[in-house]
């Protein structure tokens, strides 16, 4: 091909439309933003299920927890078959009762109420814009009388701190839980989930149980 | 010889000089400032809002903080559990979605979402609404612990349907507060509150804090290696 004045112009006009593009690109360089590394909650496109955090392996221990003893377990010894404790392993002070009441507020009174009195805003009944869940009164012990503890010889007005120390570890099992079917509506696992993996720290679980029974002490006036 | 340029190649060449330079002059600028100034580049606004979550089953709907933490009251840290003690607030796993739903609303098909991902054990998927740089090193921890709320940064998601980004999270909005954190510290009762405004002595009230919870002079928290490792 013969190269004409034409087409030696026009490729000059190419190759500084070129040059401009790419000034303009040279601007909006990423690689320092997105690195190739995870941090915590990064998606990732490695695994399978989009997740870079993995599943713990069954028995992983966090570091520290590792102790088993009546504080982790809420029974005596930490044995997992012996009796539940009848007194709170963390000494308490007004400080301790202060977290408590703090903790309480965030993680139990939605449901249970910030009287304890098993009104909280959650659990009220649909008529009234709740969700129509039976709470315990915790609060009141007179209350809780009679009231059955599925697969314990004792009622709920005589459950003992750990007995609610593994309630809010562990959940309270369902005894009608089929594990042979799916874990649906019909066949729930637990009536109250656990919530030890939201309150983290074991002894704010001890703390909550102290402000529990501190509160029973003295209820609140229900208006 | 022919002439390598034509007569017609002066009015070029004028327009260049005179019209494309200022052209390509303010064009630059305007993508300089678009890039490093404008909300709109960093998704601010409501209308930038990704219902939540991303995986959600199409026509579903999504979670509203709106009803869980306007409504219903709970706070941040029910779910947000790591805020406190972590550099990251967390997004809660399915258990906590099913602590309730389990018993509350159990057939809903709008939530059919998240028993499929109890039940299949698969991570539910969220949209990222506050994404840092990777060579930025923020610590939730530190800041609700020193007196900088929830809604300073996040704005007041008790209000929020669909939450969005209330800042750009540039780097110079970062600095408004390390250089002079008493415009917005607030007492260590009202870090939750997502509804918080700061009183008319705010400077005063401030700078109280900032002695009383021992934060760092402004020429320690700007120093690169607070944020940047």
């Amino acid at each position: 091909m013969q190269v004409t004045a034409t087409s030696l112009r026009r490729l000059v006009a190419r190759i500084m439309v070129l040059g401009l593009f790419a000034l303009f690109f040279s601007a909006c360089h990423l690689d320092m933003y997105d690195q190739p590394k995870n941090k915590a909650l990064t998606a990732s496109d490695f695994f399978a299920n989009g997740s870079s955090a993995r599943p713990l392996i069954d028995g992983t221990v966090s570091r520290g927890g590792l102790k088993i003893d009546a504080r982790t377990t809420g029974r005596e010894g930490g044995d997992p078959t012996a009796a539940y404790v009848t007194t709170n392993p963390i000494s308490i002070d007004a400080n301790v009762l202060a977290r408590g009441e703090a903790r309480y507020k965030i993680y139990c009174a939605s449901c249970h109420g910030e009287k304890g009195n098993g009104k909280g805003p959650a659990a009220g009944p649909i008529s009234k814009g709740g969700l129509g869940l039976k709470m315990p009164a915790l609060f009141y012990v007179d209350q809780l009388k009679g009231k059955v503890v599925a697969n314990e010889s004792f009622t709920l007005d005589q459950a003992p701190d750990g007995y609610y120390f593994n309630a809010i570890s562990h959940g309270v099992p369902n005894l009608k839980y089929d594990p042979t079917k799916p874990e649906t509506a019909d066949n729930p696992k637990y009536t109250m989930f656990p919530a030890g993996f939201r309150i983290q720290i074991v002894d704010d679980r001890w703390a909550i149980i102290a402000y529990i029974r501190e509160m029973q002490k003295n209820p609140p006036a229900q208006k | 010889m022919a002439q390598v340029f034509n007569r017609r190649t002066n009015t070029i060449v004028r327009l260049g000089i005179f019209v494309g330079i200022p052209v390509i002059l303010a064009l630059l600028t305007a993508t300089w400032w678009y890039y490093t100034r404008s909300d709109w580049v960093r998704d601010v606004g409501v209308a930038h809002a990704k219902v939540q979550p991303a995986g959600n089953i199409p026509g579903a709907g999504g979670y509203s903080h709106q009803l869980h933490v306007g409504g219903l009251k709970l706070d941040c840290r029910y779910c947000h559990t790591g805020v406190e003690i972590s550099s990251n607030a967390n997004i809660p796993p399915t258990e906590t979605c099913m602590g309730c739903h389990a018993q509350i609303l159990p057939k809903s098909p709008k939530l059919e979402y998240i028993r499929n991902s109890y039940e299949k054990d698969e991570p539910v998927q969220w949209n990222k609404v506050n994404d840092l740089p990777k060579f930025v090193y923020f610590n939730h921890s530190i800041h609700v612990a020193k007196g900088v709320g929830c809604s300073t940064c996040h704005g007041n998601i008790a209000s929020m349907a669909v939450v969005y980004k209330t800042e750009a999270l540039y780097m110079s909005w970062c600095l408004n507060c390390h250089r002079a954190p008493e415009k917005f510290l607030r007492p260590q009762s009202e870090i939750f509150n997502t509804a918080w405004t700061p009183p008319a002595d705010q400077i005063a009230q401030g700078l109280k804090l900032k002695k009383d919870l021992n934060i760092r002079t402004s020429s320690q928290l700007t120093n690169c290696s607070i944020c940047h490792r």
